[in-house]
C-alpha cells in the first residue's frame, strides 16, 4: 500500500475526479486529498509536528476534501504531492524582446512566491518522506497561437527543479507528453468539461463553462497518476531498499 | 503726491522675496512655478533622464497621468524585479541618461542618425553594454543577446519621441567620458560599474555651457523634427555628484555642474516657446528648506522632499490652468521605500571613495 498525501488547490480536481477509477487499477494506491480553492491552504501551519488549517473556513474545506480529517498528520503517509500551485504566467507576443536571465528570473519569482514553496518548506521540515510537485498545468491550446510562452514547459520545470525544488529535496513533475501541445500548451479537448474542485469532490457532474482553458478534466487527471505512479513506486522502492541495507 | 510707477512697483506677490518667502511657512510656499503648458491625464508623458526622473515617472502614474512606457516588462512581473532589470524606471529601457550629450546618443542612434559601435564589454561568459551596464543586473548571456535588446530599447526609445506630447528630461551632469576612439559617450566611466579602464582610450570630457547648450538644443530640434507637437519639461536633479574627476572637491564640482545644467534649462525654456523648466532643484536644495528634504548623507532626497516636489507640480499646474487637473484624486504620497527604490548607477562611484 502507498499513501500518498496531496496538498492543492483547484486544479487538484481534475486528479480528484480520477482518483476512483485510478485507485480501482490500482490495489496498491492509497490517495487523500487536502484541497481548497486558490490560495486558500496558504492559511496550513506547522503546529505540534502536524500541518493544520489556521482558519475556519480552511478548516472545513480540510474536512471535506480529506474525508473528515482534521489535518495533515506527516507519519501517516509514504509521499507527498504538492499540486497546481506555481502558476503559468503570461504569454508575450515575442519572448526574445526579453533576455534569457529576466526570463529565467520571472519563472523563478512566480514559482519562489507561491503556495508550492511554503508547502515543499513545510512538509520538509515535518518528514524525510518523498515529495513531489506539479506546477499549475500548462492552459489549453488558444486560438490566439501568436502569443507565445515565456519558456516552454520542460525548461520551466528543469529551472525550477535545479534552483529551488532540489535544495528543499522535491521532485518536479513535468506534464505528460501526451498532454502537450509543443511544449506550450495543454490538448485542448483535456480542458473539455473540466470539473470544478467542490463538484469533483462530491462527484457530482457540474461541468465548467466550455471556454473553461486553465483547468482539466478527469481524463487529464488520469493520465497524471499513471504517469506519475511509477516514479512514486520506484521511488519508494529505492527508499525502501535503503533503508533495510543500512 | 503718488510716486512714479516703475518695473518693481506693482508686481504679484511671487515676485518679491518678502511676501513670497520671508514672510511664509516654506512648507506652504506655492507658485514656484508658472507652467508654460498644461499637461492633462490624458496626454502620454515621457521621462528620462538622471536617477531623480524616475520619481516623475511614478509620480505622474500615482495621480493618474498618462505615463508612456513603450518598452514593459510581462504583465505581473513585480515591480521590485522589473526594476532591477531596468524596466519601468524611464519611458525605455535605457538606464540612466545624465547629460544633453548622452540624451543626443541615444536620439540619434534611435531616430537614424547613426549606429552604436560594435564595443561590448565581455566579463567572463556574460557581456555588459557600455552604454547601459547595469541594465540586466549579470550581464547580457552573449552579444548577439546584447545587440538584439539594444535594439529593442531604441526601437521604444524613437516610439517614445514619436508617441508622446510631453517629454521630460532631467538633467543631471555635466562630466562624462568617452571613447577617444569611435567618439561615444559612457553613460559611467569604464571600470566603475562594469568594464575596463585604458586610459589610451578613456578620456573624462566634462561639459562646459556651450556644449551642453548646443547638445540640449540639437537633442531638442531632432524630437521635434520627428515630432512636431512634442513640448518639453525640463528639470535638473538636486541630486549631488557621488564623486568627480575634476581634481576639486565634490561639492564645488557639484555647484559647477549643476549651475551649468540649471543655466542650460533656463536658458531653453526662455528661447523656447516649446520647452519649459521646472523648479525640482530649487525646491529641494534651496537653503529656505534648511537641507530637510535630504537624507542623513547629505545626498539622497528624501521622499517627504519627493512628494513636496511632486505636491508643487501638480498644485502649480492646477494653480495656473485650473479645472481639469485641479480635478484629479489625491494619489498616496509615496513612501521612503519607494523613494529608496530609485535605481543610480552613479551612486557606484560613491563605492570607490574612502569609506567614512
Amino acid at each position: 500500500m502507498i499513501r500518498l498525501c496531496i496538498i492543492g488547490n483547484s486544479h487538484a480536481a481534475a486528479l480528484k475526479h480520477a482518483a476512483e477509477d485510478f485507485c480501482a487499477e490500482h490495489p496498491d494506491a492509497r490517495l487523500t486529498f487536502f484541497a481548497a480553492p486558490s490560495n486558500q491552504t496558504a492559511r496550513l501551519a506547522v503546529s505540534d509536528g502536524q500541518y493544520r488549517p489556521r482558519t475556519p473556513e480552511l478548516a472545513q474545506q480540510i474536512q471535506l476534501t480529506s474525508g473528515g480529517l482534521a489535518e495533515i498528520d506527516p507519519v501517516v503517509y509514504d509521499a507527498f504531492l504538492i499540486y497546481g500551485f506555481g502558476g503559468r504566467g503570461d504569454r508575450i507576443d515575442n519572448p526574445r524582446r526579453l533576455s534569457a536571465s529576466f526570463t529565467r528570473a520571472i519563472v523563478l519569482e512566480r514559482v519562489r512566491s507561491s503556495l508550492l514553496m511554503q508547502h515543499s518548506a513545510a512538509l520538509r521540515g515535518l518528514s524525510d518522506a518523498p515529495i513531489f510537485a506539479a506546477l499549475t498545468p500548462l492552459p489549453a491550446a488558444a486560438s490566439n497561437k501568436r502569443r507565445r510562452r515565456l519558456m516552454s514547459h520542460h525548461a520551466e520545470v528543469a529551472l525550477v527543479q535545479a534552483e529551488l525544488c532540489a535544495p528543499l529535496g522535491v521532485e518536479l513533475c513535468t506534464q505528460p507528453e501526451a498532454t502537450l501541445v509543443g511544449d506550450q500548451a495543454t490538448r485542448a479537448d483535456f480542458a473539455t468539461g473540466s470539473v470544478p474542485l467542490e463538484n469533483a469532490l462530491k462527484a457530482r457532474e457540474d461541468w465548467h463553462e466550455l471556454s473553461e482553458r486553465r483547468h482539466m478534466n478527469a481524463a487529464y487527471g488520469r493520465l497524471w497518476l499513471q504517469a506519475f505512479w511509477p516514479r512514486l513506486r520506484a521511488m519508494l522502492g529505492r527508499a525502501r531498499t535503503h533503508a533495510r541495507t543500512h | 503726491m503718488t510716486a512714479p510707477a516703475h518695473p518693481y512697483s506693482d508686481l504679484p506677490p511671487r515676485a518679491y522675496w518678502r511676501s513670497a518667502v520671508g514672510a511664509v511657512e516654506p512648507m506652504q510656499m506655492t507658485g514656484l512655478w508658472q507652467p508654460k503648458f498644461l499637461i492633462t491625464p490624458k496626454d502620454p508623458v515621457a521621462t528620462y533622464g538622471s536617477c531623480f526622473a524616475q520619481h516623475i515617472g511614478r509620480a505622474l502614474k500615482a495621480r493618474d497621468y498618462r505615463w508612456l512606457v513603450t518598452e514593459k516588462p510581462p504583465r505581473r512581473v513585480p515591480g521590485k524585479l522589473s526594476q532591477a532589470f531596468g524596466y519601468r524606471l524611464f519611458s525605455a529601457r535605457t538606464g540612466n541618461i545624465y547629460t544633453p550629450t548622452l540624451l543626443l546618443q541615444w536620439l540619434r542612434w534611435a531616430l537614424g542618425r547613426g549606429e552604436p559601435p560594435a564595443e561590448v564589454w565581455q566579463e567572463g561568459a556574460r557581456v555588459r553594454d557600455p552604454f547601459r551596464p547595469r541594465i540586466e543586473p549579470e550581464g547580457f548571456e552573449s552579444v548577439e543577446e546584447l545587440e538584439r535588446l539594444r535594439a529593442v530599447t531604441l526601437r521604444a526609445f524613437r516610439r517614445s519621441v514619436l508617441k508622446a506630447r510631453v517629454f521630460v528630461f532631467t538633467l543631471g551632469l555635466t562630466e562624462r567620458w568617452i571613447n577617444t576612439e569611435t567618439g561615444q559617450e559612457y553613460p559611467l566611466c569604464p571600470g566603475t560599474a562594469a568594464g575596463q579602464f585604458d586610459p589610451a582610450r578613456h578620456a573624462f570630457v566634462p561639459l562646459d555651457y556651450p556644449q551642453a547648450m548646443a547638445a540640449m538644443t540639437e537633442a531638442l530640434d531632432l524630437m521635434r523634427a520627428a515630432n512636431p507637437d512634442l513640448r518639453f519639461l525640463l528639470t535638473v536633479s538636486p541630486v549631488p555628484l557621488a564623486a568627480t574627476a575634476t581634481g576639486a572637491h565634490v561639492l564645488g564640482a557639484t555647484s559647477g555642474s549643476k549651475a551649468i545644467l540649471r543655466a542650460v534649462a533656463g536658458a531653453l525654456a526662455a528661447m523656447r516657446a516649446d520647452t519649459d523648466y521646472f523648479p525640482s532643484y530649487e525646491i529641494i536644495t534651496s537653503p529656505v528648506f534648511g537641507g530637510r528634504f535630504f537624507a542623513p548623507d547629505r545626498r539622497q532626497v528624501t521622499a517627504e522632499g519627493v512628494s513636496f516636489v511632486m505636491d508643487r507640480f501638480f498644485g502649480d499646474m492646477a494653480a495656473q490652468f485650473g479645472g481639469e487637473v485641479t480635478q484629479l484624486v489625491p494619489a498616496p504620497r509615496e513612501n521612503q521605500a519607494q523613494a529608496e527604490d530609485v535605481v543610480c548607477e552613479e551612486e557606484l562611484l560613491a563605492a570607490f571613495g574612502p569609506r567614512a
